[in-house]
């Protein structure tokens, strides 16, 4: 009987090897996959790219007076969608550089490193009265009672992505409270059972909730790009960096009034 | 273009004929085009610098004052047009500028390993791209000072 159950054992311990074997071929092949695409997004669509956008810059440069109003406008609008597919390659490689890193997990004053993208992002607020607020103990919107006014808990995770997420979620509240006379920002933090959950809440236009959704998908957008601009990535960069920290990302918004943006890291480190 | 049996400052390996037209244009503007040889592949390069094939008859000696250097080139890569020059004694000391429109980490530290002397990722856009060759240009042709045999 014993035998014959380690043979089962070396059969099943056969057959669990194979697979993993076969698992770890696929795995790098669909690597090899996202590097090839990758390569080929940055090299092969930029190179005819290039020729668009400068042909048609010597065009509207040299030629200008040999053209009527309209032939002007029209070279405008190749100029302009140059542009914007140059934005767009841009970000698509940003996007898929975002997740191919290995993480390098480490503490994070999260409260300091919130301050340091503000500063960053300072620039793009310039002249507009905007008010940021940070505390930990409660999350913003109010979806947990408690204390407020701590400082934020320090959460174990890798800085460099934090940050490039703490830069789109800002970055995006400072940009959806534009036409507010007074942007009213708040950051919270705070760590519930296992897990830190952090949230960035801002009074600006805010979106339909049923549309929630499809914010964290790569390049869809909720507003008209000449209402605000963008191609639609950050939220799609922020979902992969927290996926690949094991957590979790949603959103809260009304239109009209405001949006919240969450996510959650596991491993609550206070 | 000229002669190739006249001095070349400026030997252009570039399949792209957008790429190649762009680079020349704006070297023009700058008065620095006017000893430029522009080849499309990477075997005719070698030709060229080495003075085989349809070049068997130039004087290897003149060697140009500066190569400009695309990547991906039909029939010999860049990066092995890029071995070839460093390895031999007659022309590694040419200064060899890559202008890639990769900005890939791995292909800028292979150039590196391979003695490149500056690696330029094309930019996409027009007001970019004139301002990076200009730059380029006047800094490899009048600023740097190349070797001289004694």
């Amino acid at each position: 009987m014993v035998e014959e159950h380690d043979a089962d054992v070396r059969k099943v311990n056969a057959q669990l090897q194979r697979r993993v074997a076969e698992l770890t071929r696929q795995l790098e092949a669909a690597g090899r996959d996202l590097e090839s695409f990758s390569y080929s997004v940055s090299h092969d669509l930029r190179a005819p790219l290039r020729a668009i956008d400068n042909f048609s810059s010597i065009l509207q440069k040299e030629y200008a007076d040999k053209l009527d109003a309209e032939g002007r406008r029209l070279i405008t609008v190749v100029r302009r969608n140059a542009v914007r597919m140059g934005t767009l390659i841009k970000d698509i490689l940003a996007f898929a550089h975002a997740g191919d890193r290995e993480l390098i997990l480490a503490d994070i004053d999260l409260e300091a490193l919130a301050r340091d993208v503000l500063e960053e992002l300072a620039p793009s607020f310039a002249g507009r009265r905007v008010d940021v607020q940070i505390h930990g103990g409660a999350l913003a919107g109010g979806a947990l009672a408690g204390g407020a006014s701590a400082g934020l808990p320090h959460i174990r995770a890798d800085t460099a992505a934090i940050r490039k997420v703490l830069l789109n979620l800002l970055a995006n509240a400072i940009k959806f409270t534009r036409p507010r006379e007074l942007a009213q920002i708040e950051i919270c933090a705070t760590a519930v059972g296992n897990e830190s959950i952090c949230s960035v809440k801002d009074n600006g236009v805010g979106f339909e909730p049923e549309y929630g959704h499809r914010l964290f998908s790569i390049f869809q957008r909720l507003h008209d790009e000449e209402e605000f601009e963008g191609t639609g990535v950050g939220l799609g960069i922020v979902k992969r960096i927290i996926d690949k920290h094991g957590g979790r990302v949603w959103a809260e918004g009304s239109p009209g009034v405001g949006a919240t943006f969450y996510f959650s890291l596991p491993g609550a480190n206070t | 273009m000229v002669d190739a049996q006249h001095e070349v400052e400026i030997l252009l390996i570039e399949d792209s004929p957008e790429d190649a037209e762009l680079t020349i244009r704006v070297l023009k503007e700058q008065n620095l085009a006017n000893r430029l040889v522009w080849l499309k592949n990477g075997a005719l390069a070698l030709d060229f610098l080495f003075g085989r094939g349809t070049y068997a008859t130039r004087n290897v000696v003149e060697t140009p004052r500066l190569v400009l250097l695309d990547l991906s080139l039909p029939k010999v890569g860049g990066l092995e047009v890029l071995r070839q020059l460093k390895v031999d004694p007659r022309t590694r000391k040419i200064p060899v500028v890559v202008l890639s429109s990769s900005t890939q980490d791995k292909d800028i530290l292979r150039t590196y390993d391979l003695g490149v002397n500056s690696y330029i990722s094309k930019p996409v856009h027009f007001e970019e791209f004139a301002q990076v060759v200009t730059q380029m240009g006047l800094y490899w042709m009048l600023i740097n000072k190349p070797p001289k045999e004694s």
